[in-house]
């Protein structure tokens, strides 16, 4: 989202119908905002399946490897010491970290993944310019259609929006 | 099928988790405005000088040694072990709160979750300090740690030590992150409210540019989903960890197979009453009686009413298993020692607080009667404490050998220390009630959403 059009709502029902509406125009760069996220929001095209319990299942059983061997490697070859006659690879008493540093890694993984991909910690948006956008945090609905959509067009998508009851319709970002 | 559940719901006598019905905007405005008033000013400063003779004594035991404690052998571990169980069984409320009350989809979490993740992470920074002190070289505390020294020695897995070095440090850090990613949107709410321009950068800062695109709060929703998932084995793992650091040694009143799933009890039994202890004064101070409701204390009771009942019913097991055992110094450790020896007090003020205030709260009305309630849950932060205390200062006071048996007095600085760490609870407490939204803005919002939406729909 650079620049295009966006429409304010007041209630996630109408947010809904909206997206219906314009999904069957063909517009596929859309974009809701809203305070909390919307049960029942129609799939908006292009969005990729959240990735981030792949990352963590992945991350963790890489964790799990990693203490593993490397409690393994240090007790047996690195560093042996004979304690009580036990044996030096002692796989019970190796669990317990293994356990938490699986845990350690997919959780940091499923985390940053998720900075990652919402290429979040930014400080700055196009829609921040767009006076009064500050209750999409508090009770506003927000519907954005970028300008570089293979469909858009400015007086079109102005009409759709305005007909799909929103409370008003205002460009962001530097259109083209 | 889901239908059918939240219809028998509704049948059921329930007080609601939301009272009256707020717009969104002025449920916003409620929650949010406490961190624009620069609340408890006063009361930081004096928890701040607590907090600063709990950092005086921590530096002086660090430049001194731990002889500056009570503890001596037999009694080798004492009040910083009792402490930091203590803090850490405390901590778990809040994790549990907030992941395993998720996964349930338990709707009376919502308002309470943030409190308790905070006070999670505020407890693990307390529970941390004692074990690095005890160490009595704590600059040397990284060497547990495995890294490739000059010195070419390595960290011994078989100890307990090195396991709750994983143990803590995972919890901690997963903790802030679960905290962390509960407050991003309501960060961006703080920053889209906040009266004045330098404290709206601030907030931007920290709300990392959230937008609530519905992209975004899809990924997110699942990745809260993750964390709470990977937070819920965790929080049973760590307390099972610390009840490792008793139960592999061979002590009597130790060496015990029950230890996991009784610490584990007993530290979510302790983290509720905390939990409680810390919210129902600040419910009403901040008046927050509409979004924490009587069902919230209601719940939070029960709960302790179930780990509590677990935590008595090991109480008995425990003094079962050593008379069942036949083994004389098993027998003798808990069976007369605890409850008649020279700490025998203790062990009946634990049994008091922890049986006594577990059982009066299958009274409805006192789990409904918010000071009651108050009275309860400190007396089970009591309770909780001299448990630790008898566990560990009661076994290691009468061991194997008569000869070597000896008692413990705690010194001025180990009073100092506990006090010190409940003052730097409570200044960081504040802290995050002073700047930061204390109760899930957005969570409550959509849930009043759905409220709205069932409502509508029956």
């Amino acid at each position: 989202m650079k620049a295009g059009l966006v429409a304010e709502y007041g209630t996630p029902e109408v947010v809904i119908a909206a997206v219906e509406a314009l999904k069957k125009t063909g517009l596929s760069r859309i974009e809701v905002y809203s305070p909390f996220p919307i049960e029942h929001l129609p799939e908006l095209p292009g969005q990729r399946r959240p990735l981030t319990p792949l990352y963590a299942l992945v991350f963790g059983l890489c964790g799990a490897g990693f203490a593993y061997i490397l409690q393994w490697w240090i007790n047996v070859y690195a560093y042996p010491l004979n304690v009580g006659g036990y044996p030096l690879h002692s796989a019970p008493s190796f669990i317990p970290i293994t356990f938490e540093t699986t845990i350690l890694f997919a959780s940091v993984a499923a985390f940053l993944g998720l900075m990652f991909h919402l290429r979040l910690a930014r400080l700055h948006h196009p829609l921040f310019g767009v006076e009064g956008f500050e209750r999409a945090s508090i009770d506003r609905f927000f519907l954005a259609i970028d300008e570089s959509d293979p469909r858009f067009k400015t007086d079109l998508v102005a009409r759709a929006l305005e007909e799909s009851q929103a409370l008003r319709v205002v460009p962001f970002g530097r259109m083209s | 099928m889901t239908s059918d559940v939240k219809t028998l719901g509704s049948t059921l006598e329930q007080d609601p988790v939301l009272i009256g019905k707020p717009s969104d905007e002025q449920l916003t405005t409620q929650l949010v405005s406490p961190i624009y008033e620069g609340l408890f000013t006063k009361l930081i400063l004096l928890s701040a000088l607590g907090a600063i003779v709990f950092f005086t004594m921590f530096l002086y035991t660090v430049f001194t040694g731990i002889g500056t404690w009570g503890n001596n052998i037999p009694a080798a571990w004492a009040f910083a072990i009792t402490n930091f169980v203590w803090w850490i069984g405390i901590g778990h409320a809040g994790t549990f709160i907030s992941a395993f009350l998720v996964l349930l989809e338990q709707k009376w979490r919502t308002s309470i979750n943030r409190f308790a993740e905070a006070m999670t992470l505020f407890a693990l920074m307390n529970a941390g300090l004692y074990p690095v002190a005890h160490l009595g070289r704590a600059w040397f505390a990284y060497w547990l740690i495995p890294y490739p020294s000059a010195m070419e020695a390595w960290p011994q897995f078989r100890s307990a030590l090195t396991w709750d070095i994983a143990a803590i440090s995972t919890y901690f850090t997963v903790s802030l992150l679960f905290w962390y990613l509960g407050l991003i949107p309501d960060l961006a709410i703080a920053r889209d409210t906040a009266p004045t321009r330098r404290r709206r950068r601030v907030y931007a800062v920290f709300a990392l540019g959230w937008t609530g695109a519905a992209n975004h709060w899809r990924w997110y929703k699942v990745t809260y989903g993750i964390l709470a998932g990977l937070a819920t084995p965790l929080v049973i793992s760590v307390h099972s960890i610390v009840s490792f650091d008793f139960a592999i040694s061979k002590l009597p009143g130790w060496h015990s197979t029950i230890f996991p799933p009784y610490f584990v009890a007993g530290a979510l039994f302790s983290g509720f009453a905390m939990v409680l202890t810390v919210l129902i004064p600040l419910r009403k101070y901040l008046k927050l009686q509409n979004v924490i409701t009587v069902r919230h204390l209601d719940c939070m009771a029960m709960v302790m009413m179930a780990t509590g009942s677990i935590v008595a019913f090991t109480y008995g097991l425990e003094h079962f298993l050593a008379w069942y055992s036949g083994h004389e110094t098993e027998m003798y450790a808990l069976n007369v020692a605890r409850p008649f020896g020279p700490y025998g007090w203790i062990f009946w003020i634990q049994i008091f607080c922890n049986v006594g205030m577990s059982q009066i709260l299958w009274i409805r009305r006192v789990r409904r009667s918010p000071w009651l309630l108050f009275i309860v849950s400190i007396l089970v932060n009591v309770g909780m404490w001299t448990e630790r205390f008898t566990i560990v200062v009661g076994t290691l006071s009468r061991g194997f050998l008569p000869s070597s048996w000896g008692d413990y007095i705690p010194s001025f600085v180990d009073g100092a220390l506990f006090f010190g760490s409940l003052s730097f609870f409570v200044f960081m407490f504040l802290l995050f009630l002073r700047w930061v939204p204390s109760i899930p803005i957005f969570e409550l919002k959509e849930m009043k959403h759905d409220l709205e939406q069932e409502g509508r729909a029956r």
